[in-house]
């Protein structure tokens, strides 16, 4: 019987295993919450985590990889704007391992050739996961200079139609005096 | 050397079990979730404390000599004027009911985003200082002294507060964070510490009536240039008047509306639906922005920038004042106007001069909603709409958290849209109405370099949004906030790309069939009336 089929009854204890050890990343103050409330507006952050790593243990196990982009996406998409850095925000991913070892260690131990093909399928996923916080990152900036423009939409409108503009600006914009980076 | 994953795993498996009660907040680390501090100028412009050079990264905040003593007999001086606070800082049980209700915190994971010890981080002085135990037993009564790395934490977390009133709406005491972060924000103050995205503001507010600092020359170019764009759409010739004397009725909206994208096309609305009534109205140059960052600040600035309105509703000789779609604006109108200002004797009981609805709700403001004028016209049956202009949108409302919780207007904006829309669609229960969720970005924290702050607190309110735009299309988000149009739109992007903002009079403009109207092809934004936005099977 192969690693996949022995690890198949397993599976929802090593997602929930997993969930676990991500929601430790987090503050104990914050975790606790993340496990206990289940509603799915009023927990936003537990949600995404519990439904994307469905998918993504699906597709480590499975090797279909259709819809793991959405799924990291949902996770690193959060974590790249909270207190994480980079390497923080995608070691989620790796967490996989030791939740595979952790709840099916005796089995993975006796089918090295079988654990390193997941093992690497894990790599990849947390090698994706890296691409998807930088375009999180980027985007952040992007959407930023999309809000200075949309601020001052007028101005913009009147330039289109080439009629003077004078300089104020939403608060901020006009900024011409700030702080040192 | 870089690390393997296994010593990732073991720096982050086990986050380091700070005590909560000591302070020390890396601000270099943190970027893109604390605000620039308030600029020189502007502090000087409006006579506040300590203006200086600083960055909240620099170890030296350059806080005057006796700093303890100021923040000491300021904060003695807020509990005297306000018997509320006092009652705040003793009643809280920490019943945790508030605990997860903050949108920072569902959004971040970080306690001291809780509600409950954001107020912790002031009740814990003021045990120290005001209470008898606390004088005594210092820590071990929950008291903590009033050092330099408590009033950077201060900064920090009072910052991270919208004071957008959630919490209070969970807890059985009726304890209001916003009044305490108000009076946090009050005491930094005192030592000049604030953020500029408030401060310049209110300076250009004091100097020129609106937070953009536009003076009545562009005002008055903006409005017309808009109106231009207008009657290139509709057919229909606007010509508001600006500072008329004896107008029946002042119109004051936030400035954002004459200014920025997407407000302009609520404007476009206004001026649409005015036009169709025959209003004697005015604006002003002066009285132009209904919004009010002083709030944001201290109940001084507050007072000083709603003073405006009055003074010139008083000038002009106007009956009465109707307000735009506009958030915090409605929080001072309906909750401070009347005892910071008021009452406004010289004015009259606002009466719709279409139905003659008086507005005995604002019978001592003399100020009516907008949401609350219109709604009313409907409701006597003196518009004609035709909701097919906005089917290209399928449309959610987001209740501001102010109009929403400050002043309870949560049926009047339904009403419009049911009216104005066919295609409309609410966002799950715990999410809108009293409990709705922040847009993250209000009380001033709207700034671009708060950006990673503001994607966190809006997460909840985004996650109820991509719920509606996944199981019904919805690709549009309606509010009758100037901040949510300014910041909502940027939230999507990064959380539901595809849904866009817009207020509600500028779907009331859309659907208003007014005499001598072109055909409409398009919206007040020159789009298609029937685009590839529109999807016309109901779902
Ligand atoms: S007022 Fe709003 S932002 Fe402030 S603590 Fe309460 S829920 Fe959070
Ligand atoms: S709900 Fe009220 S009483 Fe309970 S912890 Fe929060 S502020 Fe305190």
């Amino acid at each position: 019987m192969s690693l996949q089929t022995q690890l198949t009854p397993m599976l929802d204890d090593i997602r929930r295993r997993w969930i676990e050890l991500i929601f430790a990343t987090y503050p104990s103050d914050a975790s606790g919450f993340l496990s206990r409330e289940k509603d799915q507006f009023a927990n936003p952050v537990g949600f995404a985590i519990r439904q994307a790593t469905a998918t993504l243990l699906d597709s480590v196990v499975t090797g279909r990889s259709e819809h793991t982009a959405e799924a990291l996406d949902q996770i690193v998409r959060i974590r790249s704007v909270q207190d994480f850095t980079a390497s923080a925000a995608v070691s989620f991913v790796f967490l996989l391992k030791q939740a595979i070892t952790d709840v099916a260690g005796e089995l993975v131990a006796k089918d090295a050739r079988a654990w390193l093909e997941l093992d690497e399928r894990i790599d990849g996923l947390a090698l994706e996961a890296f691409d998807v916080f930088m375009q999180c990152r980027e985007q952040l900036f992007t959407i930023r200079l999309a809000e200075q423009d949309r601020w001052n939409a007028s101005a913009r409108l009147k330039r289109q139609r080439g009629l003077p503009v004078s300089p104020s600006g939403m608060h901020g914009t006009g900024r011409k005096e700030h702080p040192r980076r | 050397m870089s690390k393997t994953p296994e010593e990732l795993l073991q720096i982050h498996y086990h986050p380091p079990k700070h005590d909560w009660m000591d302070p020390s907040i890396d601000f270099e680390a943190r970027r893109g979730t604390w605000s620039y501090p308030g600029g020189v100028k502007s502090l000087e412009y409006l006579g506040l404390p300590n203006p200086r050079e600083w960055s909240p990264t620099d170890e030296d905040w350059k806080l005057p000599p006796n700093w303890q003593e100021i923040v000491h007999r300021g904060f003695k001086d807020l509990l005297t004027k306000y018997r509320s606070l006092r009652i705040f800082m003793d009643c809280c049980v920490r019943c945790g009911a508030c605990a997860d209700k903050c949108h920072f915190f569902i959004g971040s994971g970080d306690p001291k985003n809780m509600p409950v010890l954001r107020a912790e981080l002031l009740r814990s002085v003021y045990r120290k200082d005001f209470t008898t135990a606390g004088k005594i037993l210092g820590r071990a009564a929950g008291g903590r002294a009033l050092t330099i790395d408590v009033i950077k934490e201060w900064f920090y977390y009072f910052y991270q507060c919208t004071e957008c009133r959630r919490c209070s709406v969970f807890c059985p005491y009726g304890i209001d964070t916003a009044e305490i972060t108000m009076a946090a924000r009050e005491l930094l103050n005192l030592l000049g510490i604030n953020i500029n995205w408030i401060v310049e503001p209110v300076a250009n507010c004091q100097r020129t009536g609106n937070h953009l600092g536009i003076q009545p020359h562009t005002f008055k170019d903006n409005v017309e240039f808009l109106c231009e764009e207008l009657e290139d759409i509709t057919g229909i010739h606007v010509d508001p008047p600006i500072n008329k004397k004896g107008a029946e009725i002042l119109f004051i909206m936030p400035s954002a509306d004459y200014f920025a994208d997407p407000g302009i096309y609520t404007f476009m609305g206004y001026m649409l639906l005015f036009k169709y009534l025959g209003l004697d109205y005015t604006l002003s140059a002066y009285a132009s922005e209904g919004g009010n960052f002083g709030l944001f600040l201290s109940r001084d600035t507050a007072k000083r920038l709603n003073y405006k309105m009055y003074a010139e509703a008083k000038r002009l000789g106007v009956k009465w004042i109707l307000g735009g779609e506009c958030g915090h604006m409605w929080r001072v109108v309906n909750q401070y106007m009347d005892t910071m200002n008021g009452p406004a004797d010289f004015l009259e009981v606002p009466r719709s001069p279409v139905t003659g609805t008086v507005f005995e709700n604002a019978a001592s403001t003399k100020m009516v909603h907008i949401c609350e004028f219109t709604a009313d016209l409907i409701h006597h049956g003196k518009l004609k709409l035709d909701p097919s202009r906005n089917d290209w949108a399928r449309v959610t409302y987001h209740d501001a958290c102010n109009p929403a919780r400050a002043m309870g207007l949560l049926e009047e904006p339904r009403y419009l849209l049911k009216h104005a829309v066919n295609h409309f669609y609410e966002m799950p229960e715990n999410t809108i109405r009293e409990q709705t969720f922040c847009c993250g970005a209000g009380a001033g924290l709207g700034n671009d370099e708060n950006i990673d702050m503001r994607m966190r607190g809006g997460l909840p309110r985004a996650n109820a949004v991509k719920y509606v735009h996944e199981q019904h299309r919805v690709n549009l988000l309606t509010c009758i906030c100037a901040i949510d149009r300014a910041v909502l739109p940027t939230l999507m992007d990064f959380w539901v790309p595809g849904v866009r903002v817009s207020g509600i009079h500028e779907l009331i403009g859309n659907a208003l069939v007014i005499d001598g109207e072109n055909e409409r092809t398009t919206n007040l934004r020159g789009e298609p009336l029937h685009g590839e936005g529109e999807v016309s099977d109901d779902v």
